[in-house]
């Protein structure tokens, strides 16, 4: 290739580094949810098919991996669904699995009354982020809002960390930025919720500061406590949302504080329905405390 | 020539397009040591290689565009290094390097390493993170390594996209 070629695309180069750079600072100045918001609207319906795609591939995928006879009367059973489903609306699926997912909140919902609950689906998982982030199918025009609870019918799953018109994106508990009161529902002991990478990687929680005659013990039940957290997230999640079991307790490595290792209760990596709770009593009060702390992540 | 051009670009387009939705699909891909892959790395070096140095930027640009939307993070950022990226191993690939499987692999794992380091410096290094050593070990390196198998394949996609889809003058 010529010299003068090289100089003319190098210039080119240069003019794309020079549009990054500006680009990368104006997002910096202001949010980058305008532009994001845009492109999400964009290629939310697409994320949407293909991880409807995807579960369709790995249902069938695990069909293939029974018995013949499992298959077979298995497929009798689905021949007599299909007949069914054909005779319903054109939704009815959808909103059969909802109502299902609905029911599985009702005990949530009948204890707490103040609960707005929002159901949304995991449509994307970005490869790049080093702490697992998942994207869900509601956004802003659903009423969802930044730091909103997002839960499953197991527990708490994490918040929402990123709000577009027609999907968010979810941090999850095993974030770095996952600093939370966190309360033993059997001893009532307090401490706070955090994640390093290592255990994280383990599949597990900490729950930190525990005093050193701690009566916190394998097997206890550990509930959001509801209180906030100077840095971390806590504060804006409501009161007694199941975390996980405790499966350790060990001295701190740092101090004479002890720690509890804590398995959570929602598969945190490959979380499929979730609900997000648009409002609970004491929200407001929430997002002020974030407000004033300057937020999180 | 030029509508030869517009076609490649497109059919690029909507390979890329498709790759991002497929990385961003969970469960599609297993974990490997909790890492996945990124799959528009090798589909812009793998590019590069048959296309000129501004097509390739252009590439690397739309593809970081990409993640940067799904990320996250600074717009803009993912797509300066990769539009850099595809820039380079364009220029490589037309002056020193040889147009073969071998090094499409290796420069995708060139320009992986380079885009995890970058991110290990400004994500773990430089915010003093005590984990930084565990998750370039442990997250970083196996992402890259990852990364790099889908290189096999979509070399031959895209020797195939840019051959086919080129005007007799061009080749």
């Amino acid at each position: 290739m010529k010299k003068g070629s090289h100089k003319k695309s190098l210039g080119k180069l240069l003019m794309v580094c020079v549009l990054m750079g500006c680009l990368m600072l104006s997002t910096a100045a202001f949010s980058s949810s305008g532009f994001g918001g845009a492109v999400n609207l964009l290629l939310m319906p697409m994320q949407r098919v293909s991880a409807a795609l995807s579960e369709q591939i790995t249902a069938n995928a695990e069909e293939t991996a029974t018995s013949k006879e499992d298959l077979l009367s298995e497929n009798e059973g689905l021949k007599a669904q299909v007949n069914d489903l054909n005779r319903q609306l054109i939704n009815y699926d959808t909103l059969k699995r909802e109502n299902e997912e609905y029911k599985k909140y009702l005990g949530l919902k009948e204890e707490n009354q103040d609960y707005q609950l929002l159901a949304a689906e995991v449509i994307a998982k970005d490869p790049d982020d080093l702490y697992g982030s998942i994207t869900i199918d509601q956004g802003s025009r659903d009423g969802v809002s930044k730091n909103d609870p997002v839960i499953t019918d197991a527990g708490l799953l994490g918040w929402v960390s990123e709000v577009f018109p027609t999907s968010s994106r979810v941090t999850t508990l095993f974030h770095a930025d996952a600093k939370f009161g966190a309360r033993d529902s059997q001893t009532q002991e307090t401490g706070i919720m955090s994640c390093t990478v290592q255990s994280a990687d383990e599949g597990y929680l900490r729950m930190n500061y525990l005093d050193s005659t701690t009566k916190v013990q394998e097997g206890d039940l550990v509930v959001t406590s509801g209180l906030a957290v100077e840095s971390g997230f806590g504060g804006l999640f409501p009161r007694n949302l199941t975390v996980g079991t405790v499966k350790s307790v060990s001295r701190s490595e740092s101090d004479a504080s002890l720690y509890a290792l804590v398995q959570p209760a929602v598969d945190l990596k490959n979380p499929k329905d979730v609900m997000v709770i648009t409002n609970f009593a004491g929200k407001s009060a929430a997002d002020q405390n974030t407000a004033s702390s300057g937020g999180n992540s | 020539m030029r509508r030869a051009g517009a076609l490649r670009g497109m059919a690029y387009g909507a390979e890329f397009l498709l790759l991002y939705l497929l990385q961003q699909v969970p469960g599609l891909f297993p974990e490997i040591s909790h890492s996945l892959p990124v799959l528009l790395i090798p589909a812009v070096v793998t590019v590069a290689f048959f296309e000129k140095e501004v097509p390739a930027m252009v590439c690397g640009l739309f593809c970081g565009l990409l993640m940067d939307f799904g990320s996250g993070s600074f717009l803009g950022a993912k797509a300066l290094e990769i539009a850099i990226g595809g820039y380079c191993v364009s220029f490589l690939a037309s002056e020193f390097l040889k147009t073969n499987l071998l090094s499409a692999v290796v420069s995708t794992l060139a320009l992986g390493g380079i885009l995890s380091f970058l991110q290990w410096i400004f994500t773990a290094f430089f915010p003093g993170s005590s984990e930084s050593g565990y998750l370039l070990l442990y997250h970083l390196l196996p992402r890259t390594l990852y990364t790099a198998v889908f290189a096999v394949p979509l070399y031959y996609l895209n020797r195939f996209l840019a051959t086919r889809l080129r005007a007799p003058a061009d080749t």
